[in-house]
């Protein structure tokens, strides 16, 4: 299941920043800069002589598999968390 | 009472086995039903978490990172893409920074291999002032 919302929070000196960004509508906001670097990773693969076919899923893979991660880094008073979800 | 207690009791009463066969037979069933199944496994692990603790600069530092297994093996299929002319490159650079690794030797089916038995590891590093804490959950 692909990701839905990255979450972003930034705690510095106990003032907490937090950002929710859904992911599917920025991905049709910058739908037409996507289709551009499909094209563009299309020709690179196949001037590495790469199946661009099997790119595309993979990396498509990678994308969905995000969802779960957590990535949490505190210093001191400040705080920095990412969740894909 | 179980169903194949009472099918023994079924068996006794009609007369197709004695009360000692019967009796061997139950005391059979409570042994099967009291040891635990040998082969039981854990849950398959969903993620690796990686803890790190550190208080060496005086200031307590912690980062704490959970990465899907999916991606794990997302990022291991993607990098059998990587052209050998890529690996080959990679090779030099690091012998260069003095690590031994080949990485072309390294095939994505051992890894898959490594990432199937990462429930089984638990890795602890502790030393004066830092922690390291790698397990899967």
């Amino acid at each position: 299941m692909m990701p839905q919302v990255v979450t972003v929070k930034v705690t510095d000196d106990g003032k907490p920043f937090r950002i929710w960004v859904p992911l599917i509508p920025v991905l049709i906001v910058l739908s037409p800069i996507l289709v551009l670097a499909a094209l563009v990773l299309a020709v690179a693969c196949l001037v590495l002589r790469i199946n661009p076919f099997a790119a595309f899923a993979r990396t498509y893979r990678l994308y969905t598999a995000l969802r779960g991660l957590h990535i949490e880094i505190n210093e001191g008073r400040s705080t920095v968390l990412i969740t894909v979800t | 009472m179980n169903e194949q207690r009472r099918q023994i009791l079924e068996m006794l009463a009609e007369g197709k086995i004695n009360a000692d066969e019967a009796e061997r037979l139950i005391a059979a069933l409570e042994r099967d039903r009291e040891a635990p199944a040998p082969t039981q496994r854990k849950g398959t692990p969903k993620y690796l978490r990686v803890v790190v603790d550190d208080r060496s600069d005086g200031e307590p530092s912690k980062v704490n990172v959970r990465v899907p297994i999916q991606l794990l093996r997302a990022g291991v299929r993607l990098a059998t893409l990587v052209p050998p002319r890529a690996i080959d490159r990679a090779n030099d650079e690091l012998e260069r920074a003095g690590v031994g690794i080949d990485l072309s030797k390294l095939k994505p089916e051992q890894i898959e291999e490594l990432i199937d038995h990462l429930d089984e590891m638990t890795i602890d590093v502790e030393e004066a002032d830092s922690t390291l804490h790698v397990f899967c959950e």
